[in-house]
């Protein structure tokens, strides 16, 4: 299990740390990777492919981190921003969305309260396929990435109320999935 | 209750939730209820674990990448260091072969374009002009230039007198004869002549029209009119 998230403050003053020390950066790493791998998890249809987009955000990160200056905007949101134009590439040239295959990924030989974990992660994961695009997304930054309803709407490009009603809509379409798959 | 009010009462628990200080038993609606504890739900289980080998993978690959790049900056600045302190070499270099250059050699019109390029440069009229100044200095060359005309005429004038006289030499006055003389005229105030003439003098004015004569001479003056004082004497 890898870090859990820092705070806002303490992330930016890493990303300016991490333009000169190696150190600054693993530690960036540590607390971005498991965010940003579950954003890209749920965004596209194979493990594989949120790999792959995983390391290629890092990869872009590194670069963009020159120059970076931190501002009022959150470090995650400018992170959001390279893993959207990356997901954006990704859909270009994919073009094609699978059904998920995460119960399959399942490795052998976990402990019982892991796999229950993960069993509860394909499901949400099924029910999350099925809801719109703007639905996911808002879920995802709110509830995965933790952004505010300010912050998610300046991410998405819409009004804050537009930002509340969409989240409203898309917790009711997923209680109403999940309701079903548990009948 | 409709469906706005709803929206902004769950952004309003929601965010109650996110600090703490919310309970679910203190909401009332059972649909708000049921989606705060979607919420809390998707909260604790959305994160995804990826295998620890490919986060260790994932790391390794970073940090050789930023190693790399860190690596290129330094190659990068290196080289632009390098190039900087080559083009100032070069440059001196070849302003000393400029300056040193002889007539003939490749680099000495490039010297003669430099050197009127510096007269150009240092020429007053590139100083800044001071207010009046152009009025002034028009004023000033109106009068030099007066002066200087006048002062070539009078030259001119000079260099004509000395060849006239050279070519004409100035021959002497002729002397008056002892009696006649210059005097004023008594009776019309202009210059006339007094010439002797069988025991009478006869007044003549410039033109040499008589106009009256006289028995008894008449007295003469201390003025000498550029006759000797002998020759001055008037005969009786």
């Amino acid at each position: 299990m890898g870090k859990p998230l820092l705070p806002d403050e303490e992330l930016k003053k890493l990303a300016i740390r991490a333009k000169r020390e190696k150190k600054a950066l693993a530690e960036l790493f540590d607390s971005l990777f498991d965010s940003i791998y579950s954003f890209f998890f749920y965004r596209v249809s194979k493990p594989e492919e949120a790999e792959d987009l995983t390391q290629a955000f890092f990869l872009k990160m590194i670069e963009a981190l020159g120059g970076y200056r931190p501002s009022e905007v959150p470090f995650m949101a400018w992170c959001q921003k390279i893993a959207r134009n990356l997901l954006i590439d990704h859909y270009r040239q994919t073009k094609t969305f699978y059904p998920p295959e995460v119960i399959s990924q399942l490795p052998n030989g976990r402990a019982q309260k892991e796999i229950e974990l993960e069993e509860k992660r394909a499901v949400l994961y099924k029910a999350l396929k099925t809801l719109s695009v703007d639905y996911q997304e808002v879920i995802l930054l709110r509830f995965l990435l933790g952004f505010s309803v300010k912050e998610t709407a300046e991410i998405m490009e819409r009004s804050v109320n537009a930002v509340k009603l969409l989240q409203f809509r898309a917790l009711k379409a997923m209680r109403k999935i999940l309701g079903e798959e548990s009948e | 209750m409709n469906e706005i009010n709803k929206v902004h009462q769950l952004n309003e628990y929601l965010k109650k939730l996110e600090e703490d200080k919310l309970g679910l038993e203190e909401v009332t609606d059972q649909e708000i209820v049921s989606l705060l504890k979607l919420a809390i739900y998707l909260k604790e289980n959305l994160r995804v674990c990826p295998s620890p080998r490919f986060r260790q993978r994932i790391k390794e690959d970073l940090l050789v990448a930023w190693q790399r790049k860190r690596l290129n900056q330094y190659r990068r600045l290196a080289r632009i260091i390098i190039l900087a302190a080559a083009f100032f070499f070069l440059l001196s270099g070849l302003a000393i072969a400029t300056w040193r250059s002889q007539p003939g050699s490749l680099l000495y019109p490039l010297k003669r374009f430099l050197q009127k390029a510096d007269g150009f440069l240092k020429r007053k009229s590139f100083q800044p002009i001071p207010a009046n100044r152009g009025k002034k200095q028009r004023e000033e060359m109106g009068k030099g230039k007066k002066e200087q005309k006048k002062k070539e005429k009078k030259k001119r004038k000079g260099k004509i007198r000395k060849k006239r006289r050279q070519i004409f030499p100035p021959v002497k006055k002729k002397i008056q004869p002892v009696h006649s003389r210059q005097r004023k005229s008594h009776s019309r105030g202009n210059r006339g002549f007094v010439r002797e003439r069988e025991g009478e003098f006869i007044h003549t004015g410039t033109d040499g029209a008589a106009f009256r004569t006289d028995k008894v001479p008449i007295k003469t003056t201390n003025k000498n009119f550029g006759l000797k004082k002998s020759e001055n004497q008037v005969t009786p």
